[in-house]
């Protein structure tokens, strides 16, 4: 099991280098000169000449990018073009807001979704089942956007209950926003809910459970639910990634500082060492959520437990 | 029908079946699986339920734990007696309390009857857990190791999972669960039809044996006349939802009555006659979701008349609790040409 969580980890490797080589070659092919968002654009053609010296812009790509590695290992990720601030100080200043976000969203979105889930698969074919199914329909066809912005009138503007943006009134100011991701990733997961449930509740071992004289409710949450974990928590994993990487949508609407906001700004800006910075950090934590979610099915199935051991 | 006749004399009773009517209601037309199925089971006896595949045995036996998957499944008509009480009226926790703990089954595949994520030992446990009022978490996992070495395997295996078992050591497992609160009635489906052969014998071999031991009695699904041979006590063969047949071991197997029980066994190979080519039983089983006027076996039956395709059979007596559904024997002379050649 350790053998294999390292060696996924040293996976991670190719994968930076891979992500930081994809990310430095498009900023570089995108239109727009970075020096313009250093000097003001009235800037003597000296001034211009030098800061680019300064900024190394002149090298060729390959010898930029081989600068940018080698600093990189040796523990720094540069400084932002613009703010001149530490590009890993920054990010890790709005991780936090972004964990919170993604957690309570993806909270929200289990508590929604499993039991509407269990409920339209034990009741197939019935309105249960068609009302939950259409509604979560709905909402994964529903624009994020659109959807913060519905909540936001309603909620912020009608009726006064939540602020309708930034992050100054802790629990009150992440409400909106993580009801605006999570809804989202409840409509799928409940999907996925109800599909996984549908296959297990069919399953030789649900007769045998109950022929032992096992309740129905029990069959169907400890028996058939254990066995619809996995696939429920594939999607959640995949979710919960998706999210920590920045929900830009919801956090644009929201004004909300997170790492999504961040990445798309910088990119608006040319702030190359913060893009590619910023990339690298959440493609480090879109791994490890990826990797934690592998361990867990080690924890729900038995048999890829013994697969890990032989790996 | 004749149901109070069947009674297998002497014996206390401890299931007998009513009439039982069970229909699945699907989109495709309603299938009539059985259409008034009567049985009754001795203490201590073993009956086995013979048929073809769709003839209504695993429903008849999922009757028995009111298990009937519903939808789609409905239990039109009947009543099933245990120990005198219906079944079918019982409360969700009656039949909680008695499945598992009154009948217990074992099913036809051990890949699939076991739930992957727990261990055989939990599996074992929760019926004890679920039958044994006040018993501790570890006094339920002692007595599945127990229940382990009483099939066969080693209570340090307890803490495996079934996916490091093989077939039969699986069905070992599923047999040590319908055995662990020792019910008064076994209902095995098919148990060693997914095993091989050598497996198979060393499973029959087990199952007698704690039958014996836990005095309890047994019906055996199966379709393989040697495994009826080998345990059964009496015989019930079924077609199309219905008993066509019910006697003593004897009389199934040495005074056949009815034509589709004689087809079953002259589809067996003749151990004397290996050059001979088989004798299946021409046709194919009837469609359950079209009702028939007459005899379901009528279309395939090499003695039907006219007669047989106007009414059902009803169950009639042959002597000594044997029982044939079969229009033919209004004509007191006649006789089945079991081990003949068929025509043609």
């Amino acid at each position: 099991m350790y053998k294999y969580i390292l060696k996924r980890l040293v996976l991670l490797i190719p994968v930076i280098i891979g992500v930081s080589l994809l990310v430095f070659s498009i900023m570089d092919i995108a239109e727009g000169d970075p020096v313009y968002q250093i000097v003001s654009e009235t800037a003597s053609e000296e001034v211009i000449e030098a800061t680019r010296e300064a900024y190394g812009l002149n090298d060729p790509f390959l010898v930029r990018y081989a600068r940018y590695m080698i600093n990189l290992c040796k523990g720094s990720m540069g400084t932002s073009y613009i703010t001149k601030q530490d590009v890993f100080k920054t990010y890790m200043e709005l991780l936090p807001n972004t964990v919170k976000l993604s957690l309570l969203a993806v909270v929200i979105a289990i508590i929604v979704s499993i039991p509407l889930g269990i409920n339209a698969a034990i009741h197939q074919n019935t309105w249960a089942d068609t009302g939950s199914m259409f509604t979560s329909l709905l909402f994964v066809s529903m624009p994020q956007f659109w959807l913060g912005l519905l909540l936001m009138l309603a909620f912020a503007l009608k009726l006064g209950w939540f602020p309708s943006g930034g992050n100054e009134d802790g629990l009150k100011s992440l409400i909106l926003p993580a009801f605006t991701v999570g809804i989202g990733l409840a409509a799928l997961m409940t999907r996925t809910t109800r599909s996984s449930m549908l296959e297990t509740i069919r399953q030789d071992y649900i007769t045998t459970a109950k022929a032992k004289g096992v309740s129905n409710k029990n069959a169907i949450y400890h028996h058939a639910f254990k066995n619809a974990l996995i696939p429920i928590v594939t999607v959640g994993g995949m979710q919960l990634a998706q999210v920590l990487g920045g929900s830009v949508l919801a956090e644009t609407v929201f004004s909300y500082p997170g790492v999504g906001r961040l990445i798309v700004q910088s990119i608006e800006r040319r702030d190359i060492p913060m893009v590619t910075g910023a990339l690298i950090l959440t493609t480090i934590i879109v791994s490890v959520v990826n990797l934690a979610t592998d361990i867990v099915y080690a924890f729900i199935d038995p048999r890829i437990k013994s697969q890990y051991a032989r790996k | 029908m004749n149901k109070e006749e069947h009674k297998t004399s002497d014996v206390e009773e401890i299931l007998n079946i009513k009439d039982l009517v069970v229909d699945y209601e699907t989109e495709d037309g309603i299938i009539h699986a059985v259409n008034g199925v009567s049985l009754t089971l001795g203490k201590e006896r073993t009956l086995g339920l013979v048929g073809e595949t769709g003839a209504g045995k695993t429903t008849t036996a999922l009757s028995v734990l009111n298990l009937i998957p519903n939808p789609p499944g409905v239990i039109k008509n009947g009543e099933i007696l245990l120990n005198g009480k219906d079944v079918l009226k019982m409360t969700e926790k009656e039949l909680e309390a008695m499945r598992g703990s009154d009948v217990a089954m074992i099913f036809q595949d051990p890949m699939t009857a076991l739930n992957p994520v727990d261990t055989v030992g939990q599996q074992i446990a929760e019926t004890i857990l679920l039958h044994n009022e006040g018993i501790s978490k570890k006094e339920a996992m002692k007595r599945a190791g127990e229940m382990l070495e009483v099939v066969g395997i080693p209570a340090s295996r307890a803490s495996e999972y079934p996916h490091q078992f093989s077939g039969g050591m699986k069905q070992r497992v599923v047999i040590a669960i319908g055995l662990s609160c020792n019910p008064k009635l076994l209902i095995a489906d098919e148990p060693t039809t997914a095993l091989d052969v050598t497996i198979q014998a060393q499973i029959l071999d087990i199952m007698q044996n704690l039958k014996k031991q836990y005095q309890t009695s047994m019906i055996m699904i199966t379709h393989d006349l040697g495994i009826v041979a080998k345990v059964c006590d009496e015989v019930a063969v079924m077609y199309a939802g219905r008993i066509v047949e019910y006697g003593s071991l004897r009389d199934i197997f040495k005074r056949t009555k009815h034509p589709y029980t004689e087809g079953l066994f002259d589809s067996l190979p003749n151990i004397k006659e290996r050059s001979a080519r088989l004798n299946p039983i021409p046709g194919l089983v009837p469609d359950p979701t079209v009702v028939q006027p007459g005899c379901a076996f009528a279309p395939r039956c090499r003695y039907a008349t006219e007669a047989c395709k106007m009414a059902v059979p009803e169950l009639r007596c042959m002597g000594n609790g044997h029982y044939v559904a079969c229009s033919a024997y209004d004509d007191p002379n006649f006789k089945i040409r079991k081990g003949e050649k068929v025509d043609g």
